[in-house]
Parts: C-alpha cells; sequence; structure tokens
C-alpha cells in the first residue's frame, strides 16, 4: 500500500466516512466528525501510520487533507505526486 | 485545578449547618439517619431552591445529579460529596456524566466541582464482592486511560503513573484506601481523557439494560470488564503504552496481571452481540476518540474473535 493509499484509508478511518465520501480535496468543514476530537484521533493516526508527530501549532493550521499532504511532504513523506 | 476542600468525617458530622439537606438513596438512609441529624430528601424529591448546603450522600450517578442540579437551580449552594463507593471519583472531579434518554450526556466547568468532599468509609460495608471488584475497575479504567490519554500533559502523567503505583499493591476487595486512590485518579484523568474502555461502557450501558431489563449492567462493570480486552488492543495497536509504562516506571506485568482480573467472561459474551450491532456508535464515541491508539472499524474482530 503506497502512502497515499494509507493517508485515505487513515482519513475514513479517523472521520467514519463512507469511502464514497473521501476525496484528496477534502476540507474540514465538509466533514462533521473534523472536530477537536477528530484531530486528536487524526494526529493518533499520523503517529501510528506515517511515524510522524504532529505537533499541536501544524494541527491547527489544517483546514483539509491538502494541508495534511504538505506537512507530510515537508518531513520526507512522499505522496508521489499522484494527489 | 481547583480542588474540593477535604473535610474528615468528624467535622461534617459535627458541622453546624443552616438552612442545608441531604440527598442519598433510600438504601444509605438508615446509616445517615443515625450519624446526622439534618432533613433527608425523599428519594424522588429534588432538593429547595433556597438551600444554602447540600450534602450528596451516594455513588458517582447521584453526586454527579447532585452537581449539574446545583449548577442549573442554585449555584451559590456549598456542595458537600461524600461518596458511598469508589470508582466514579465525582467528588473530585468538574466533569459530571448523566443518563438522559439511554444516551450519556457529560458536562465540564469548575461550576461542576463540589466545595467540598468527605470518606465516609462505613458507607462501603456490606457492599458485595461484585460491586467492589466492577468500583475497582472503575478506577483502575479512569488511571490507565487518562495516563495513556493522547492529550495528557507530563504533569498529569507523573499524577497518574504515582496512582497507578499505588493500584499496583492494592488489592482488588473492600478496602477503604481505594476512596482516596480514586479521588486522585479521577482528578488527573479529567485534567486529560478517557479512552476506548469508556467509549465501550457509555455506548453499551443503556443498551445492554434496554435489551436485558432487571439484569445489572452498569457503567463500573463494563470498565472493569473491558479494561484487558480494550489494553491488550492498545498494546497490539501502539508500542507507546509500554514506551510510557518504561518511562514512569510502570511494571507492565503487574498492570497485566491484575487487568485479567476483572475480566469476566459471562457478562462479555452477553455484551458481545450489542457490541458488534453498535461498533459505529462505539467509535464516534467521544471517548473512543481521544484513546491512546486510534481505533478502527476492522478492530471489531479484535472483540468478536477474543484476540486477547
Amino acid at each position: 500500500m503506497n502512502n497515499k493509499e494509507k493517508l485515505r484509508d487513515l482519513l475514513i478511518d479517523v472521520f467514519l466516512l463512507e469511502d464514497s465520501e473521501f476525496h484528496f480535496d477534502l476540507k474540514r468543514e465538509d466533514v462533521d466528525t473534523w472536530d477537536s476530537l477528530g484531530v486528536v484521533s487524526l494526529a493518533v493516526g499520523i503517529q501510528e501510520t506515517f511515524g510522524y508527530h504532529l505537533e499541536p501549532e501544524e494541527a491547527l493550521t489544517i483546514s483539509g487533507v491538502q494541508d495534511i499532504i504538505k506537512i507530510l511532504e515537508a518531513k520526507g513523506i512522499s505522496f508521489d505526486g499522484e494527489t | 485545578m481547583e480542588k474540593p476542600e477535604v473535610w474528615p468525617l468528624e467535622k461534617l458530622l459535627t458541622h453546624a449547618f443552616e438552612n442545608a439537606a441531604i440527598w442519598t438513596r433510600p438504601y444509605l438512609r438508615q446509616k445517615v439517619e443515625g450519624n446526622l441529624s439534618l432533613p433527608i430528601l425523599k428519594d424522588d424529591e429534588e432538593p429547595s431552591h433556597n438551600l444554602d448546603a447540600l450534602i450528596v450522600i451516594g455513588g458517582g450517578v447521584l453526586i454527579d445529579k447532585a452537581k449539574v442540579w446545583r449548577k442549573e437551580n442554585n449555584p451559590m449552594m456549598q456542595l458537600i460529596a461524600v461518596p458511598s463507593i469508589w470508582g466514579s471519583g465525582a467528588e473530585n472531579s468538574p466533569i459530571a456524566v448523566l443518563n438522559e434518554g439511554g444516551k450519556k450526556i457529560i458536562y465540564i466547568g469548575p461550576e461542576f466541582l463540589p466545595d467540598v468532599r468527605v470518606i465516609w468509609n462505613e458507607l462501603a460495608e456490606g457492599l458485595s464482592e461484585d460491586l467492589v471488584k466492577y468500583a475497582c475497575g472503575d478506577v483502575w479504567a479512569h488511571t490507565l486511560e487518562g495516563f495513556l490519554s493522547p492529550i495528557a500533559s507530563d504533569e498529569v502523567r507523573n499524577e497518574l503513573a504515582g496512582v497507578i503505583k499505588i493500584l499496583e499493591g492494592l488489592p482488588i476487595r473492600n478496602e477503604p484506601a481505594w476512596f482516596e486512590v480514586s479521588a486522585q485518579a479521577c482528578a488527573g484523568q479529567a485534567r486529560s481523557s478517557v479512552g476506548l474502555v469508556h467509549g465501550i461502557a457509555h455506548t453499551l450501558e443503556g443498551l445492554l439494560k434496554k435489551k436485558y431489563p432487571g439484569t445489572y449492567f452498569g457503567h463500573a462493570q463494563l470498565c472493569a470488564v473491558y479494561l484487558w480486552p480494550v489494553f491488550s488492543l492498545n498494546i497490539k495497536l501502539t508500542d507507546k503504552v509500554y514506551k510510557l509504562f518504561n518511562l514512569y516506571g510502570i511494571n507492565k506485568a503487574k498492570v497485566i496481571e491484575i487487568l485479567k482480573q476483572f475480566f469476566d467472561e459471562p457478562v462479555y459474551d452477553i455484551g458481545l452481540p450489542v457490541l458488534q450491532e453498535n461498533w459505529r456508535s462505539v467509535l464516534r464515541d467521544p471517548s473512543s476518540r481521544t484513546n491512546c491508539a486510534l481505533i478502527r472499524p476492522d478492530h471489531l474482530s479484535h472483540f468478536t474473535n477474543k484476540e486477547f
């Protein structure tokens, strides 16, 4: 499974989405479970999946999936330019 | 965090209250009447809005009810909380949990912290072994989940590590020491969060009571029964648990040995179909979402296959 697929599966599980609800341009405001608790789960999931500890200041800047990708790519985690 | 003043029992029994009343359960009435000469509310009676002080004597459910009642009806009233059993730590927590229509509603804020708490050991005399065991499990659940929470600060972790070390040496039986440990556990956990054990307990309690009316299913029981299954899932999913244990000098073998003692397979088996049917609700519970490891839909198999 590549990182893109891992991220997709992670976000579907963290935010309890149906497969059809997910896309890589998803924004926080579109997802009712992307609340403060969702951010906690997201941070836990990112640590477990990508080994990266999301700092609270970083978590606050995330408004959508693309922001997550930018943060992880800046830490050397590649998404193969396919998102 | 502010803490309630701690009164010795003697102070409660000799204090010159004016315009005060007692809110307690029928089964405690005789014990209380013999020691405190204040009006005792009837079981379904609510306190007067004009009271200066209310002494609530009972388990976490009644104490939380009194905490919310005070906020909504008489916020200036002095609230004195006397737990009749340990576990919830409601007497020492700014959190109140009420059952409304089968769902748990959580209230958080300094206004829900009692002004005074009192330990009255004799109130726990005569409790059944099962209730005592469940109460001890509830204390373990608060302590462990608070310690492992992803939002726990170093300060809270340090405090709760201290509580875990006390718990390691505390036998699972009716011992007065459990009252104070429970209060400390919940004070720490209130500044952290809980996890999947509580997510399961919150989701299942109302559903099991509805499905099996007349059979006892309580919060503390469910926390106790699910402690080991959830802990075993957490250690499978993340190395964070053991890393934290090592960092804080917690004896993991001892903890596992103790958690296994709380597991009750017959109760677990009764709850399993309900857990399966309501797994998505468990995942959505706020407590589950602050678990130390991310809980995913396919982790249900850990419970259905008893992978522990």
